[in-house]
Formats: C-alpha cells, sequence, structure tokens
C-alpha cells in the first residue's frame, strides 16, 4: 500500500535517511523499531512531505507521491500522529477535534466526534481548554483522538504510547490491533516499546543510524540473539 | 447631544483608525509567514490612487470603490507572496532574505506608482502628487464623511476578523496554520490557500486604509513609505504575534503620533512638525528595551494580582 524505495531524506544538508526500502503492506501492521536517533520519524515525516528527499520514491497505492504537499498525502487517506507537537497548543480541545475533521463535512464529523470521545471518555471535560494547558497524556490522548476522527486507509502511529499510563498504553496498543482486524486499516507503527510492538506486529523493520538493519517478521527479530540484545533490550 | 471634536482630535482618530487597518494586515502576515513585509505601506499607496483616479477620472466618490482598491491592493500582495516569497521560501531563504525580498518588491511598486502619477498627469492634466481629495468628500452637517467611515470600516474589519478566527472552520484553520503549518497539513488543511488568504485580506486592508487616507492626508506615491515606520510601530507594539494586539497598538502609536505632534509645534514652533516620524521611533525604541513582546506580552493577571496583595 505504501512503497518506499531507496529513500535518501533529511533535513537541508543533513542526511539521515539512507537508501531505505520499505513495504507497508495492506490491512497489516509493520512495524519500525530502532534506537534513539535512528531516523524512524524522520521516516513518517518524509512520508507525508515534511522532509527534504534527495533521492528515491515513495508511493501509495501505486501511485508517486514524494513532493506533495502535506494536506494532499493527507485527503488521499493516510492519517499521521506525529511524535511530538502533535496537538494545537493554543486552540482549545474542541477546536483540535474540529480541525482533525476538516476535510469532512459536518454531519459526519459530528457522529464521529462522538464515536472517539466515547473511546476517551475523559476529554470530554477538557473540551474547552486549551491544549497547552493539558498534561502529556492527555495530550497525547486528544492527538491521538485527532489520527482516529479522520478514519483513514493507512494510520502512521510515531510513540503513539508515550506519555502514557501503562494501562492506557495497553488500551492504545490494542486500539491499533483492532483497528487493523475490524476496520482494515493498514498500519505503520514506530514504538520505542518493542517488545508489545512486535508482538502485534505482522512484519517489521530495525533501523539503525539511517538505514534498515532488519527486515522480517516480528518473531524472527525478537528470536535474533545479537540484534535483540543490542536494539531491543529485551 | 452632539459632541464636539476639536480638529485635532478628529485627524488623530481618522489617522489611528487607518493605522489599525494596516497594523492589523502586517501583523496577519507576519503572522502567516514570520516575514516582515516592507512593501505593506505601498500597498496602501495603491488605495490612495484608486481613491484619485476614482474622483477626477469618473467623477465618483471615492467610497463607491472601496471594493475596487480592496482587490486590486490584495492582489498585488498575493502576488508578492506567491510569486516571490512562497518559492523563496522553499528554497531554504532565511528571513532576512525575504524581507529584502520585499524591499525589492516596495521599489518596483513605488516605481509602478510614480509612472501611473506621471501617467495620470501628462494624459488626464491631473494633479497626481502631493494632492488633496478633500473636496472628494461627502459632507454630514459639516463635517467630512471619512471622520465616521474610518472609525467605522476598522471597527468592522475587527469584529470580522474576530468572527473569523473564533467561529468559523476556515479561521480556525488560519490559526491552526499560524501555529503548527506541519501539523495543520498533516490534518488535511491546505496551508498555502491559508497563507495566500492571509496576505490577500491583508493587502485589501491596506488598500482600503489607503483609499480613505486620500480623502483626509495628503497624497503621494511615496505616502505609504513614509507611512512605514508608524506601521511597524504599531505592529511592534502590539507584539506582532497578536492581531488584537495590533488594534490597540495602532491607536496608541497614532494618538501619539498626531496629538504629539500637534503639541510640540505649539510648545517649540512649527519647524519641529517635519520631525513628526521620531515620536513612532521613539515608542518603538522604548518598546523593544521595556517589553519586547509587546502589549499583548503582559501578563495582566499577574500584574493585577500584585496589586491587589499591596506588593510590588
Ligand atoms: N528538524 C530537524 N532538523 C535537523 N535534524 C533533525 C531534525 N529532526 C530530527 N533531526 C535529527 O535526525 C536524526 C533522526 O531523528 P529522528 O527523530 O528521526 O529519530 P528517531 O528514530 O525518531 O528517534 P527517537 O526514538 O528518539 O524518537 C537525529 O539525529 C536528529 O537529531
Ligand atoms: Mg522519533
Amino acid at each position: 500500500m505504501i512503497t518506499v524505495d531507496k529513500l535518501n531524506a533529511g533535513y537541508g544538508r543533513l542526511h539521515i535517511l539512507f537508501d531505505v526500502d520499505i513495504e507497508v503492506r495492506e490491512k497489516s501492521i509493520t512495524v519500525v523499531v530502532g534506537p534513539n536517533g535512528s531516523g524512524k520519524s524522520t521516516l513518517l515525516r518524509s512520508i507525508f512531505g515534511l522532509t527534504k528527499i534527495y533521492s528515491g520514491s515513495i508511493k501509495y497505492n501505486g501511485e508517486e507521491i514524494t513532493g506533495l504537499a502535506p494536506h494532499q498525502v493527507a485527503r488521499r487517506g493516510v492519517a499521521y500522529l506525529p511524535q511530538t507537537d502533535n496537538v494545537f497548543a493554543n486552540l482549545t480541545v474542541r477546536e483540535n477535534l474540529m480541525m482533525a475533521c476538516y476535510t469532512l463535512d459536518k454531519k459526519t464529523s459530528e457522529e464521529r466526534m462522538e464515536r472517539v470521545l466515547d473511546f476517551f471518555p475523559m476529554l470530554r471535560g477538557f473540551m474547552n481548554r486549551k491544549s497547552g494547558t493539558l498534561s502529556g497524556g492527555e495530550r497525547q490522548m486528544v492527538a491521538m483522538a485527532m489520527a482516529l476522527l479522520r478514519e483513514p486507509k493507512v494510520m502512521m502511529f510515531d510513540e503513539p504510547t508515550g506519555n502514557l499510563s501503562p494501562k492506557l498504553a495497553m488500551e492504545v496498543l490494542g486500539k491499533i490491533r483492532e483497528l487493523r482486524d475490524k476496520l482494515g486499516i493498514t498500519i505503520l507503527l514506530v514504538e520505542q516499546n518493542a517488545k508489545k510492538a512486535l508482538e502485534l506486529g505482522d512484519h517489521c523493520y530495525l533501523l539503525v543510524s539511517g538505514r534498515v538493519a532488519f527486515e522480517g517478521h516480528p518473531k524472527s527479530l525478537l528470536s535474533h540473539a545479537e540484534l535483540s540484545k543490542l536494539y531491543l533490550g529485551v | 447631544m452632539v459632541v464636539v471634536f476639536p480638529p485635532i482630535v478628529r485627524e488623530a482618530i481618522i489617522f489611528s483608525s487607518l493605522l489599525t487597518l494596516l497594523s492589523t494586515g502586517l501583523t496577519l502576515t507576519y503572522m502567516t509567514s514570520r516575514v516582515p513585509n516592507f512593501a505593506h505601506g505601498s500597498f496602501a499607496t495603491i488605495g490612495t490612487y484608486v481613491s484619485l483616479v476614482a474622483f477626477r477620472l469618473f467623477s465618483l466618490s471615492p467610497y463607491q470603490f472601496i471594493p475596487v482598491a480592496f482587490v486590486l491592493a490584495g492582489v498585488v500582495s498575493f502576488i508578492l507572496y506567491k510569486a516571490i516569497l512562497r518559492p523563496l521560501a522553499r528554497k531554504g531563504a532565511s528571513t532576512i532574505l525575504l524581507m529584502i525580498a520585499t524591499i525589492a518588491y516596495d521599489m518596483l511598486l513605488i516605481a509602478a506608482l510614480n509612472i501611473t502619477a506621471d501617467f495620470l498627469s501628462r494624459n488626464y492634466k491631473v494633479t497626481s502628487r502631493y494632492f488633496s481629495l478633500k473636496s472628494a468628500d461627502i459632507r454630514i452637517e459639516n463635517i467630512p464623511m471619512v471622520f465616521y467611515a474610518a472609525p467605522l470600516v476598522t471597527a468592522i474589519v475587527i469584529v470580522a476578523l474576530y468572527l473569523l478566527l473564533t467561529r468559523t472552520k476556515f479561521g480556525v484553520a488560519m490559526r491552526a496554520a499560524i501555529e503548527n503549518p506541519s501539523l495543520a497539513g498533516v490534518v488535511g488543511i491546505n496551508v498555502d490557500l491559508v497563507y495566500s488568504v492571509s496576505w490577500f485580506l491583508a493587502g485589501g486592508l491596506a488598500g482600503v486604509a489607503g483609499l480613505l487616507m486620500a480623502l483626509w492626508f495628503i497624497g503621494n506615491p511615496d505616502l505609504g513609505t513614509i507611512l512605514l515606520i508608524s506601521i511597524f510601530t504599531a505592529s511592534i507594539v502590539g507584539g506582532l504575534m497578536n492581531i488584537y494586539g495590533a488594534f490597540l497598538g495602532g491607536f496608541l502609536v497614532g494618538f501619539a503620533e498626531v496629538l504629539g505632534t500637534a503639541n510640540l509645534a505649539r510648545a517649540v514652533g512649527v519647524w519641529i512638525v517635519p520631525y513628526r516620524p521620531v515620536i513612532p521611533l521613539l515608542i518603538l525604541v522604548i518598546t523593544l528595551l521595556t517589553i519586547p513582546g509587546g502589549i499583548s506580552s503582559i501578563k495582566f493577571e499577574r500584574f493585577i494580582g500584585r496589586v491587589r496583595k499591596g506588593g510590588f
């Protein structure tokens, strides 16, 4: 569904990703793990047109999307939960959710809003608060809700459980599994909690210093004694 | 009861209202693209010449040409963004470089305005430099209409902007794109469109301000350039990142400039009048030294709290 081919990307002259090949298959969960600073977030940003791409191509359903503006990628049905700055701090929670529904009509937005608020009932109490005044975890919930509201074909999550309590983190990972199983959404997941994420995944990549160091089934990465000891801490 | 304002207060009200329209636009474009736009003053001059053309060539009231001034100056502003600033920014140009690009664009505009002025005087025998259009204004009970029109237009614009930014989806998207353009793109907002609209609006408002200005002040191709100091001061006093701040700044600077100059002239002599721009410059310096974030950065809650506690 998303095919990244020989991607070289970075920020300005700072080259971060080197010849990265990634294949995200339809209705599956693809997990990307790797040490801090290895380029996981940069990979997701590149798919969304938020980095400088030097060479290589990114295809979505066979269509070339390299160099498209972010809103054009979004409108093709890709949602993305960034790792940081993932809510509009100066807007209220309600306005944030409203922005997540930017491309939807009023009726659809209201229906989806109800559904998402049922999943995160805590948010109901915050609707008129500025997102910048929320706690880290509360903010993460708003960001997650914003991604879910879009009901896309593909969802990219950059550490969706960051800042969440262990209980809520498990719920969120469960929800991600549900998205695949019940709604048939294709998922690209970056997760620090490698073991939990790999248990969930259908396919995985290990990114080290901007290069793909391993590709295959999560089980085989977990059973790879050297790699899992070096990079996964399991 | 009719309140009669002394002429100098009347002038201060007209000037401050129009300055507010200008600083609000400057702040809007600064907030969206973080470029201090040095061509903003000349957008107003375009409106001034629309006024002249309306009255001298078409024998119509300049008020009827408000939409023309709005669209014309809006388009000129939009072109600056779309054809120059955005392509440069995409190539990684720094703020300084973009700012210099706006200065270059301003030079082009001033040249075009001079050409227009020459064209009007040669072909239509119209006084097109240092002209006054006071006679073009409608009088209500012997008070020129611009005295009512300027504050009214400003009030309407401020209320409309407020409603746009808080009550409409597009307006909230504008605020979203100002705060975090990447995330705005991620949720499907066309950030470039939002910025284009901001530039168009800012230019349009400047055009309207310039058109109304022609009914009271002396028009000339460099009118806007001279105003630039006051516009920037008003925006910076307001905090540069807050539209309502620009509104306050416009009134503060406008009143200080008009009343200050008049009082100084009375006290030390009329020779001081040409030094009028020193007043906004002084306000600018004092603001940058004492509250660099502008009025909108002051934490009034904390101030009131301290006063209540009695300890300062
Ligand atoms: N906006 C930026 N400008 C310049 N360099 C950046 C920028 N963002 C990230 N980098 C650099 O790019 C490299 C990869 O960063 P990236 O955020 O992709 O890592 P990551 O794998 O997501 O790490 P983490 O697990 O800590 O989130 C890092 O060395 C980082 O310092
Ligand atoms: Mg990251």
